[in-house]
């Protein structure tokens, strides 16, 4: 009699069903997954400008109320507007590192070997991730350890406020005297 | 001589002597078994043959124990029917024992041979052609088991697949003539499985068998 | 049809036969079974795959609320704990945030990996954090959205978080991403274990859907079975021969129809059949009656025949030879007609036994002899007395002599009767009787068509002696006897016709004859040895 067929059929046409069900079930547990956006990043964190003034014979970073004088940042804060935040970052923190250290670190022994400029800014420019600043003649060159400071100031409130951006390339410019190209934020800064 | 029925039969046995009867077992009137009885109520000793339509009656029988010695089956050729008249009549006629008169004594039974007749304490009983043939035959060798189909061929000279019935009611019908009551057989006893045999065993004790067991 | 006719139970017991053989292998794969199964199947299935949606869909809720909860914490926490600090963080200062957003979780459940420009800092000491893989780090680096991915270390779930800290939003600056991110690793094992309990009742679900299904495919299956039984017991009671048997009719679907359809055929077969039943009867009996009314013609033909054959011999040779010549044929035709009624005799079911007990040897000894074929015929028979049995002694000559008159005629002598007894186990013992005859044997087509009736063997002897019956009757009175009755052809040449008959009608089919004489019945007071 043909009562061995249908049974086979019948058979075949629920294993897959079957088995597909007990997939289903085997792949129970906490699955794994793949990167899932999960809504807003945190926000609220705030910024220092570091300023790179000298203690000893080392540079040493110092937040930017040690600056000699703040009514900087309001006439900077205006320019922003039209320039964009990291041009103002760095420019604020270039700026202040010029102004010099306030009464209050110097007399623990901070100083500066950037000349004080009171009547005149040094000139910053930024492209992309080249920064230039760009300092009024002077009668003799910077120091070494001067220019250290302006790099790693300029590079470093560049790094802050351009945290995705590739590390600044700095270039300091004197007329006058020799051009002076580094690297950005490194080691020796701090 | 012929009849037409049963009353004109009888009336024609009554006055003349008949060497054989053939009597048709359906008769208009009175039976032919009627017939039968009546004749042999008259007379045991004429032979009687019957005529029956169906080989496998069951009147056959009746006749058989109502004293007929033979039977036909009709229609009857007529070589079949003088050969069994034949035969019947050879039994009537022959004796068997050369001329010497001999009685035999059986117990109570005196059988003379010769004469062809049978004594039972000294009344002779009346007995028709094939019951006298048979106990002949029997009485001849006491104790010797004889076939019913070797009686048959022997009493009745039919072939040895004849009928067996009659030996069986012929015998029946001699044992009732010899006084035997049915379950006290004296002189003829029942082999079965066999056959017959002749054997006294009124006052003697068992003989052994001739014929030992199978 | 005759055989039909006269033991349906016979023919149609082959019917049976097949019925019966065909049950026993479906036992096994039975409807019963196969609705169990398929029911039981579906069940299964659909329980699983209905709990394998619902577990999905569960499993998704329940993960999806706690990783809410926990992002949701976790932005808090690190809003609130973030105003406390100033870009640029230092080591020292990045362990202290990571402590912090660690602490800010009263269950101390949270590890925290806090990165910013390449440094990276733990809030568990010596943390490897192997749970926050390439891409979402990335994935965090380059969007300032907050990402999520859940992980697999070491067997065990873990869920990783990973947040960027914008910069505090302020007049003239936007605010973008700040460069610090932090990143939340946190165990899954409580929603591993809830899930996992509802796996467990889902496969618990399972089995009593299994067994509820079982019962209702054994009800299924008992609707089904019960009308199917019946009308399969109803078959073989017809097939036994009870054509009156019916099914009744319950319901109105597939299967009362079936029993309605089945209902008809029975009622056709047991009309057709009672039908034929009565043309046999009516063309037997005719068959009777006419042989039984040739008898008497037949008689009186004889009897003037008779007289005419004794006095052939005065008689001129042309009418002597008609004389013979009518008188053979009438002798032939009252051959033929006694055949035709012993035939009728067995076809009307009247035939019957006469057994007696006989010695076969002499019985044969003597239809040889009253045959005259002591000399054409070589009998190898056993001695006197040592084969008897319960037998019908006429019927036993009429099928010996119609054997040997058959080899005689139709083979050629010297013919060969062979007499002897076996024990069959089981059916007590049995004569063999073979006649072989030294003829030039039977024609392998022919041989199976010699026992039927009117068939005679040579086409060309139209004038045999014989009525065709012979074998037929042979047969007959062989059957009647529950024996059997073979014929072959000898290797060595000749006929070979083998008659086996049981010695003791014990234990067979009565032939309905009281065939023992009043006078026979067993009396103990016998002088008889065999009691």
């Amino acid at each position: 009699m043909t009562s061995a067929t249908p049974v086979r059929p019948r058979t075949a046409r629920l294993a897959p069903l079957l088995l597909s069900a007990m997939l289903l079930l085997t792949a129970c547990g906490v699955p794994a997954s793949g990167v899932v956006p999960a809504g807003d990043s945190a926000t609220g964190i705030g910024r220092t400008t570091m300023l790179y003034f000298i203690r000893g014979d080392d540079l040493t970073a110092l937040p930017d109320d040690t600056a000699s004088t703040t009514d900087l940042k309001a006439a900077l804060a205006f320019r922003a507007q039209h320039a964009g935040t990291v041009l103002y970052d760095v420019e604020l923190a270039v700026w202040l590192l010029a102004v010099g250290p306030g009464d209050a670190v110097r007399a623990k022994g901070v100083t500066s070997e950037l000349p004080a400029a009171q009547t005149w800014r040094p000139t910053v420019r930024v492209a992309g991730s080249a920064v230039t600043v760009e300092l009024p003649p002077y009668a003799r060159p910077l120091t070494a350890i001067a220019t250290r400071q302006l790099l790693c100031t300029a590079a470093d409130a560049f790094l802050t406020a351009s945290p995705d951006t590739a590390p600044a390339q700095v270039t300091v410019k004197v007329p006058g005297h020799a051009l002076w190209r580094a690297d950005g934020f490194d080691r020796t800064c701090s | 001589m012929a009849a037409g029925n049963g009353e004109d039969g009888l009336g024609r046995l009554r006055s003349c002597q008949v060497d054989v009867v053939v009597l048709d077992l359906m008769l208009p009137g009175m039976s032919g078994l009627e017939v039968c009885r009546r004749i042999r109520a008259d007379d045991n000793q004429v032979p009687i043959i019957m005529a029956t339509a169906r080989g496998d009656d069951v009147d056959i029988v009746v006749g058989l124990e109502a004293g007929a010695d033979d039977y036909v089956v009709k229609p009857v050729q007529a070589r079949v029917l003088e050969a069994r008249i034949r035969a019947l009549l050879r039994r009537v006629g022959a004796p068997s024992g050369g001329g010497v008169p001999k009685t035999e004594t059986h117990g109570e039974l005196a059988i003379d041979r010769t004469a062809l007749t049978v004594c039972r304490e000294g009344v002779p009983v009346a007995l028709a052609p094939s019951e006298l043939r048979l106990l002949l035959t029997l009485s001849a060798s006491p104790g010797q088991v004889f076939s019913r189909q070797q009686l048959l061929e022997a009493v009745w000279e039919h072939n040895y697949h004849g009928d067996a019935r009659l030996v069986d009611a012929c015998v029946k019908r001699l044992r009732t003539k010899m006084g035997e009551p049915p379950g006290q057989p004296r002189y003829i006893h029942t082999v079965r499985g066999f056959g017959y045999r002749f054997k006294d065993s009124g006052q003697q004790p068992d003989q052994p068998d001739r014929f030992g067991p199978r | 049809m005759r055989n039909l006719l006269k033991s349906p139970a016979k023919a149609t017991g082959t019917a049976a036969r097949a019925v019966a053989r065909v049950r026993a292998p479906s036992r096994l794969r039975g409807v019963r079974v196969r609705l169990v199964v398929a029911f039981a199947l579906v069940a299964v299935a659909a329980t699983l795959s209905t709990g394998a949606l619902t577990f999905r869909e569960a499993r998704t809720g329940v993960l999806q609320q706690s990783q809410d909860a926990v992002i949701r914490q976790f932005r808090d926490h690190v809003n609130t704990i973030v105003a406390d600090y100033r870009l640029p963080l230092s080591s020292a200062r990045l362990k202290e945030f990571a402590d912090d957003v660690a602490r800010s979780e009263p269950t101390q459940s949270w590890r925290i990996l806090a990165t910013y420009r390449g440094r990276s800092a733990t809030s568990t000491p010596r943390d490897p954090f192997a749970e926050l893989t390439p891409e979402l780090r990335t994935a965090v680096a380059t969007r300032s959205a907050a990402d999520f991915q859940r992980v697999t270390v070491h067997g065990r779930p873990a869920l990783v978080v990973g947040l960027p800290v914008a910069f505090r939003k302020s007049p003239g600056t936007v605010a973008g991403n700040s460069g610090l991110a932090v990143f939340l690793a946190i165990s899954q094992n409580t929603e591993q274990r809830s899930i996992d309990a509802l796996v467990t009742s889902v496969e618990r679900a399972s089995v009593p859907a299994l067994v509820l299904a079982v019962l209702l495919a054994l009800l299924a299956a008992r609707g089904v079975l019960r009308p199917v039984r019946a009308l399969r017991e109803a078959t073989r009671s017809i097939a036994e021969g009870h054509l009156d048997t019916r099914l009744a009719v319950d319901g109105s679907d597939e299967l009362a129809d079936l029993s309605h359809t089945f209902n008809e055929t029975a009622a056709a077969l047991e009309e057709s059949v009672a039908e034929l039943r009565r043309m046999e009867t009516r063309a037997r009996r005719f068959a009777a009656d006419v042989s039984h009314e040739l008898r008497t013609p037949l008689a009186a033909m004889s009897a003037v025949t008779d007289i005419l054959d004794e006095d052939a011999a005065h008689l001129d040779p042309d009418t002597a030879t008609a004389v013979r010549l009518i008188s053979q044929e009438t002798v032939k035709l009252a051959r033929l007609v006694d055949d035709l009624m012993e035939i009728s005799r067995f076809d009307a079911g009247a035939a019957q036994l006469h057994l007696d007990e006989i010695d076969l040897a002499e019985s044969i000894n003597s239809t040889l002899a009253t045959r005259a074929w002591r000399e054409t015929v070589h009998a190898q028979l056993p001695p006197p007395g040592t084969l008897r049995g319960r037998l019908d002694p006429r019927r036993l000559d009429v099928i010996v002599a119609n054997l040997v008159a058959n080899a005689l005629r139709h083979g050629a002598p010297p013919v060969q009767l062979r007499l002897y007894e076996y024990e069959r186990s089981g059916a007590g013992r049995w004569a063999v009787i073979e006649v072989l005859d030294s003829g030039p044997g039977i024609p392998a087509d022919v041989l199976p068509l010699i026992f039927d009736r009117f068939y005679k063997s040579d086409a060309a002897r139209t004038r045999t002696e014989g009525s065709g019956l012979g074998l037929a009757i042979t047969t007959e009175n062989v059957r009647l006897h529950h024996g059997t009755v073979h014929a072959a052809n000898h290797p060595q040449g000749g006929a070979l016709f083998t008659v086996e008959l049981p010695l003791s009608q014990d234990g067979l089919p009565p032939s309905e004859s009281p065939d023992e004489h009043p006078s026979e019945s067993p009396r103990p007071t016998e002088g008889s040895p065999l009691a």
